[in-house]
């Protein structure tokens, strides 16, 4: 300040005054465009628990976005695995029931020679990945479920080769699908998977593993054709078709269970879009919570910043008096 | 009146005015040195033989409210005290960190928290059980790092008390020097301004550090007290000790004995509570920063680590762990005994079997910390078991902190609201103090400082005095010149 034109304390204490005007300005200014309050410990008086508990629960819920997908993604995958398999079923099943109906042999024998192909569509569905993670197999997501279809009929020829009548084979066939020794010996995935926490205080478990009786009972019914296409019972044409008959009757009696297995992924399906929606709404309510917390009001920090605005006007208007009031001035 | 007496009253005129003006210039040349206290000529008439013959100047005098410097100098204690508290405080509630500020405590528990989670979506994804390690491990990291500072905090409390004490040494010798001086000089008529405002200033100084109080004794030498009564100087001067330390970490503390305390005159004297000599000053906050203010933040630091340790340690959470082995968080590798909490929040550290870095697999977040061989890839039930605990409410073990049973996001929020409203109450108090102080000061400026203003007005009337007094010389002179004519 040039000229001092009255006391020094006065220089001082305006000195003092404008740096006080001016940080007010600043910060005013800082509330104002960052619309949060500049110190956030005063704004919550010193008690912190409720924000963090806001930040914690945000950072929780970005993370349940990853689970919600991968779980709702490993639900589609299986339920398009399951339709695969149903359809196939239930379309050999008519066509089984229908040829078995008709007379004379050929008719059966092309629609056995046409399925057996199922078998092998159905295990390699179970064997499906999504992601790079075994669908059916449980917590071993690397492994496939179910050896190759062709290795599980050799396995499975030798258990029946010595049942003779359809109804034997058909037993046969039935028990090594519901034997832990059996079937269960060639599952190849491990136990079921774990719960997820897909929202705050929430769960969905994907359960279903190769083992679930909806897919073993299909799959035995299936092998039956395939096996009778590899030339099982070839020795007695009736048993043939007897066996054709009973395996398009398992097919359509294992179709309820197949759709209840459908459901029961739909639940899954159903509770990971509920807690999708929910987190996006929980997202938005804490942010709208949180913000009110260490708002800044944008009128009162807007009328502080006019008022603080109009001050330093004054102030330097003064200072330009003040300064000029100088009888050193008046005695040139 | 004769003619020669006349002139000599003439003369002694001149030589007064003089004298303002020179005084009156030092004043104009000082207006803005801070402590200069403005001064001014004290006139008498002289006599001579029973009558008045002219002006003597009796001195100079310098005008000091005393009462107003004392209280403006213990403000400037109290508002230096405080800063220094202020300014520590404000240092750790930034070191623990608000939950939106990246790398705090808060911010890197919800992280781990939000790691953990994602990898219980694909536990077989080394990535997910690689960032939680991370997490985990920052968190670890987060908390040795605000020890340290703490600690470094600490250390530079005590070498600052170190220079503040070598200060108020040299300050205090030198009021005694000053003291000596202005003794020997203080006779009529001789100016001993300067040294008056050097003392001052050496008193200033001296009152940053410690309030005390200036009384005056015989001779213009001043006697030092403290505002609790202990007397610094007065004849000799006192002196304090005091030995820095050169490594300190949270074990050292005053109530070891491995930290120095305060000597005066070397007896041994109290720095904080009721005994205390320091009173509310620099080096009372100093202090109180070392030994108390940076303990018991350190103390809440070390309360969380070992909460997580112990969250983390139970075999109930992760079957594979033998009894007494150390969780996912260890003291330095080994199990965390609770007799050895004080300063753990510096030691402690992931646990080598999940780090890479250490030989150790992230696999074995999943798989169990003790597992030998790698369990289920797609097995996410330590993992969901890791996040629940995380935000399990757990009374807490340590008697740093209540016992109520909260989980480690409230735990750390807890800390940082401590702390904060510690620093929100001493701000209040620095804002008071620093208000108070400005008071003060405009006050002794406006008593003792210098207006130019009425030093110009001051100027014309010695201009004038001066002319006048010329003006009696130069008619003399005519006189004695029609005298000699005759």
């Amino acid at each position: 300040m040039t000229g001092l034109g009255t006391t020094s304390l006065l220089t001082a204490a305006m000195m003092r005054q404008g740096t006080a005007l001016r940080s007010g300005i600043d910060r005013a200014a800082l509330e104002l465009t960052t619309g949060v309050a500049s110190d956030t410990a005063a704004a919550m008086r010193g008690d912190f628990s409720a924000l963090a508990g806001i930040d914690h629960s945000l950072a929780r819920i970005s993370a349940y976005v990853a689970v919600t997908t991968e779980t709702g993604l490993l639900a589609d995958a299986a339920q398009a695995a399951i339709t695969t398999i149903s359809d196939q079923s239930d379309e050999l099943a008519s066509r089984l029931l229908q040829s078995t109906g008709a007379t004379g042999g050929q008719a059966v024998s092309l629609t056995i020679s046409s399925g057996a192909q199922a078998f092998t569509v159905a295990v390699n569905a179970i064997n499906a990945h999504a992601s790079g993670r075994s669908i059916f197999g449980g917590v071993e997501v690397d492994a496939l479920p179910l050896p190759d279809a062709d290795i599980l009929l050799d396995r499975l020829a030798a258990v029946v080769s010595g049942a003779t009548g359809a109804e034997a084979v058909m037993t046969a066939i039935a028990d090594w699908f519901n034997d832990a020794a059996g079937y269960g010996e060639q599952y190849q995935g491990g136990a079921p998977r774990s719960a997820s926490p897909v929202a705050e205080g929430e769960t969905a478990q994907f359960a279903v593993t190769a083992l679930d009786p909806a897919l073993s009972g299909t799959l035995a019914a299936l092998a039956a054709v395939a096996l009778l296409d590899r030339g099982l019972l070839s020795a007695d044409p009736d048993a043939r078709i007897d066996l054709a008959r009973r395996a398009g009757e398992a097919l359509i009696s294992s179709s309820g269970a197949r759709a209840e297995l459908q459901s029961e992924i739909g639940v899954v399906q159903a509770r990971v879009a509920d807690a999708t929606s929910r987190n996006a709404a929980e997202k938005t309510a804490l942010g709208i919570a949180r913000l009110t917390l260490v708002e800044a009001d944008p009128y009162e920090t807007a009328v502080r910043l006019q008022d603080l605005q109009t001050r330093l006007d004054a102030f330097y208007t003064l200072t330009s008096r003040l300064s000029a009031l100088s009888l050193t001035e008046y005695l040139r | 009146m004769t003619m020669t007496s006349a002139l000599s009253s003439a003369l002694s005129g001149l030589q007064a005015a003089s004298r303002q003006a020179e005084v009156l210039s030092s004043n104009v040349a000082n207006a803005t040195t801070p402590g200069y206290v403005r001064r001014e000529v004290l006139l008498t008439s002289r006599v001579v033989g029973g009558s008045g013959q002219g002006v003597d100047v009796a001195g100079i005098g310098r005008n000091v409210d005393l009462h107003l410097q004392n209280d403006r100098r213990v403000a400037q204690a109290a508002a230096a005290g405080s800063d220094t508290r202020a300014e520590f405080l404000n240092a750790v509630e930034d070191l623990i960190g608000a939950s939106d500020a990246p790398g705090s405590l808060s911010d890197r528990i919800a992280t781990f928290d939000a790691a953990l989670i994602s990898a219980t979506s694909r536990p077989e994804s080394e990535a997910r059980l690689s960032a939680a390690a991370d997490a985990a491990s920052a968190l670890a990291a987060g908390l040795n790092a605000a020890s340290a500072a703490i600690q470094s905090r600490r250390q530079n409390a005590d070498a600052t008390i170190a220079t503040a004490v070598r200060t108020l040494n040299d300050s205090l010798k030198e009021v005694e020097r000053l003291n000596a001086a202005i003794t020997a000089h203080n006779g009529p008529g001789n100016d001993v301004s300067a040294l008056l405002d050097q003392r001052a200033q050496a008193i200033d100084r001296i009152s940053t550090l410690l309030p005390v109080r200036e009384i005056p004794r015989e001779n213009g030498r001043v006697a030092l007290m403290t505002t609790s009564g202990a007397t610094l100087i007065d004849g000799p001067a006192s002196s304090f000790g005091f030995q820095p330390t050169p490594t300190i970490v949270a074990e050292t503390t005053l109530a070891s004995g491995a930290l120095s305390g305060l000597t005066l005159n070397g007896r041994a004297v109290a720095t904080e509570g009721a005994m205390s000599v320091l009173g509310d000053g620099e080096l009372a906050a100093l202090f109180e920063v070392r030994d108390q203010l940076a303990v018991s933040g350190q103390a809440g630091l070390d309360a969380l680590a070992r909460d997580l340790v112990e969250r983390f340690s139970d075999p109930t959470l992760d079957p594979t762990l033998a009894a007494g082995a150390p969780g996912l968080f260890t003291d330095a590798g080994s199990a965390a005994q609770p007799a050895l909490e004080s300063g753990l929040s510096a030691r402690i550290a992931l646990n080598a079997a999940v780090d890479p870095d250490q030989g150790g697999s992230v696999t074995r977040l999943r798989d169990g910390l003790g597992a030998t061989t790698p369990g289920p890839a797609g097995d996410a039930r330590l993992l969901s078991a890791l996040s629940a605990r995380l935000n399990a409410d757990i009374a807490t073990g340590s008697a740093g902190l209540s016992g109520a049973a909260r989980n480690m996001t409230d735990l750390a929020s807890d800390l940082l609201s401590d702390i904060a409203t510690d620093r929100l109450s001493v701000e209040s108090v620095q804002s008071f103090a620093a208000a108070r102080l400005t008071t003060l000061q405009d006050l002794e400026s406006r008593e003792s400082g210098v207006d130019v203003d009425a030093e110009m007005q001051s100027l014309l009337v010695i201009e004038k005095s001066y002319a006048a007094n010329a003006k009696v010389l130069q008619t003399l002179d005519a006189m004695l010149n029609t005298l000699m004519e005759i």
